[in-house]
């Protein structure tokens, strides 16, 4: 019996050490899409934010990526969640039907989920962030870019699959470019109507040709893969292509005539998004629902200011963009960001 | 005599040692201390039993799929587009006639299952009992097509309208299987009875004799009367059959929808090989293997975000277990029966 009273003792003690320890500093695990760190894009974003975050606030951080084909997403998210995290972030569309199972059976854990797709994730758990981003803004920026950059006043769209999500960045674009030129043609086209439509370069590659057949001097993507097709013929023909997502200003580099064809990226930065979320957390501000980053959301890391988007520059596009443009691209983002300029959801609106 | 069997038996405990020593000097080398790793992918594996017996229940029916194709001399590396296959066949008719009750609705779905794994199985075992063709090749090439066929279908003609990712609608309720004990479906024990309809059909029926008898020697069973084309053509209707029946868990215990990339990026179908060699293609001991390599994916899983193990380290240390069965099978058993 005395024994017995000092265990539970020495159990209730460890108890609430382990209670105070977890006071005092927050848990986030991440778990990475298949391909986990290195694959240049989404996750390695994703790390980037989730470091930044374990260098600036108060936060233990791990992380784990799922095996082949990612049965295990969900097992990950799940453990993750029943091993004592504060918030459990996972990265990619893919993790929307495990996150919304996971967060039903555990109320107290927080969870986020990067580009989720939320018209498939039913009712929000009021634990779950949806982390979504206002294409339309970046697109508006580099439509505005192209506005300024054309010589033949006509630039063009290759969107991949028709349907609402692609129609924002169409829209943002085309005001963008009528903002900077009103006199310049958008000429907008998609290359089908199905998720293939962003596995096809060869469709990108023969839209492209098309669109620059007709005019089109300046060409922006937003279908995944099928844009590589668009930088190849940007790269054959001598048009200029503005990239998508993440920074994909090295496709236009021409190694034969040393010239480079991308005018720039519209970059979503999910690393941004992640430190964000995490920083919500942090400050007590973490709140369900879908969460849209635009350009007012920003995290300054020394001297670098990171938008949550941006367009991209760098030693490949900086020949293409003259100081005269990048200012006025950064005069826009201060018009959107106060409100001046507002950017159209989606094509209807324009 | 005696020694060498006993040797036998000894050789995949030797080779799992080499390969836990050689993992552990890998763990070390990028600066982990592998007592650590070792014991945290063992808690991961038995806090999270459900994990390690669902995983354990897809490894089941591949592995004896691949040791049935072993016993009759053939190496089926389409275990994992059988299994595609069958999931998809699974998730399309019940979804088209999810309006009929569960108790005509079930043997319909796993029907539908099983008869397109043995087609995808038939293919390849036709070709080699009728024209020699190298069956490794060939369900090599047909895992490709189930690969395009699943994300066809997932991304056009079963595509949930609703969604942007390529799956299908939710799969009838009718059919989700409850969780037993653990947190484990139903199905793990279909695949521990399914071992053992294995071993009895391999060891205790005719058709099992000859196929063994074809395995051993063609030329006798052949002289002893054995139709060997029949015989290797069905041996892969069989394996496909059962392999189709791998990812049914996580159809209907899981995830109750198909998503196109967790059906086609999957590597049961090939982890399903290292566990027919370890198991020395014995349907019984199937089960002890697929458990094993289950809790080591499944504990693996935890040491990831626990001590920063990579998830590649399961996979390497799967090849070094192949490596060591094969090599030590040979070296401590002599020829392998």
């Amino acid at each position: 019996m005395k024994w017995g009273s000092f265990v539970l003792a020495l159990l209730l003690l460890t108890s609430l050490c382990g209670y105070v320890d977890a006071q005092k500093k927050y848990k986030v695990g991440l778990v990475f899409d298949v391909g986990g760190r290195g694959d240049k894009s989404f996750n390695d974003a994703a790390y980037r934010g989730l470091e930044w975050a374990s260098q600036r606030l108060d936060v233990e951080v791990s992380y784990a990526e799922p095996g082949p084909g990612g049965a295990d997403r969900e097992i990950l998210v799940r453990r993750m969640a029943s091993s004592g995290k504060d918030l459990v972030i996972g990265v990619g569309f893919l993790f929307t039907q495990p996150i919304v199972s996971t967060a039903r059976a555990y109320p107290n854990v927080k969870f986020a989920c990067v580009d989720m797709d939320v018209g498939s994730a039913g009712q929000l758990p009021s634990n779950v962030v949806a982390l979504t981003f206002r294409e339309q803004e970046g697109s508006f920026v580099v439509g505005a870019i192209a506005g300024m950059k054309t010589r033949s006043n006509s630039v063009g769209f290759v969107g991949g699959m028709v349907g609402p999500l692609i129609d924002r960045f169409e829209a943002g674009y085309t005001a963008g470019v009528k903002y900077a030129n009103p006199k310049c043609r958008v000429m907008s086209v998609y290359a089908g109507d199905s998720p293939m439509a962003f596995q096809d370069p060869a469709r990108g590659y023969e839209l492209a040709v098309q669109l620059n057949s007709q005019g089109c001097d300046v060409i922006y993507h937003a279908s995944g893969n099928t844009g590589n097709g668009v930088f190849k013929a940007a790269k054959e023909r001598s048009f200029y292509a503005i990239g998508v997502d993440s920074n994909q200003n090295y496709l236009g580099y021409d190694e034969s005539s040393g010239r480079n064809w991308a005018l720039t990226s519209m970059v979503k930065r999910v690393d941004v998004a992640v430190y964000l979320v995490i920083e919500d957390l942090v400050n007590g501000r973490f709140t369900g629902g879908v969460r849209e980053y635009g350009l007012k959301d920003f995290v300054k890391m020394g001297n670098e200011t990171y938008r949550a988007l941006d367009f991209a520059v760098d030693d490949y596009n900086k020949s293409n963009l003259d100081a005269e443009t990048i200012k006025k691209a950064n005069g826009i983002i201060e018009k959107i960001v106060g409100g001046e300029i507002r950017v159209p959801r989606s094509t209807k609106d324009l | 005599m005696t020694t060498r069997s006993n040797r036998k038996i000894l050789a995949p405990f030797v080779s799992l040692l080499i390969a836990f020593i050689i993992g552990g000097v890998v763990i070390a080398l990028i600066g982990k201390n592998p007592v650590e790793a070792y014991v945290a992918i063992f808690r991961g594996a038995f806090t999270d039993w459900g994990f390690t017996l669902f995983q354990a229940t897809s490894l089941i029916f591949s592995a004896l799929a691949v040791a049935i194709a072993f016993h009759c001399g053939l190496f089926n590396i389409g275990a994992n587009g059988q299994l595609m296959m069958g999931a998809l066949a699974a998730a399309y008719v019940s979804l088209r006639f999810a309006g009929l009750p569960g108790v005509i609705l079930l043997p319909t779905v796993v029907f539908a299952a099983i008869c397109v794994g043995a087609l995808w199985g038939f293919v390849p075992g036709a070709l080699k009992a009728t024209r020699g063709t190298n069956e490794v090749v060939v369900t090599i090439m047909m895992n490709y097509i189930a690969i395009s066929v699943v994300s066809y279908a997932l991304t056009y003609s079963m595509k949930d309208p609703a969604s942007w990712i390529a799956q299908s609608a939710m799969l009838p309720e009718s059919l989700w299987l409850p969780s037993i004990t653990l947190g484990a479906d139903p199905m793990i024990v279909v695949a521990v009875i399914m071992s053992v309809l294995s071993y009895v059909f391999l060891w205790r029926t005719r058709m099992g004799y000859e196929l063994r008898a074809v395995g051993f020697n063609q030329m006798a069973s052949s002289y002893a009367g054995i139709k060997v084309r029949r015989a290797i053509a069905l041996t892969m209707c069989i394996s496909g059959a059962i392999a189709a029946l791998s990812y049914y868990n996580y159809l209907f215990a899981y995830q109750y929808r198909a998503v196109s990339d967790v059906i086609v990026g999957t590597n049961v179908g090939f982890d399903a090989i290292t566990a027919a060699l370890l198991a020395r293609n014995n349907p019984l001991l199937v089960i002890v293997s697929s458990l094993f390599l289950a809790a080591l994916y499944s504990g693996g899983l935890t040491a990831q975000f626990e001590l920063g193990v990579p998830s590649s380290f399961y996979l390497f240390l799967e090849g070094v277990i192949i490596f060591s069965v094969v090599m030590f099978s040979t070296v401590l058993g002599g020829k392998d029966d």
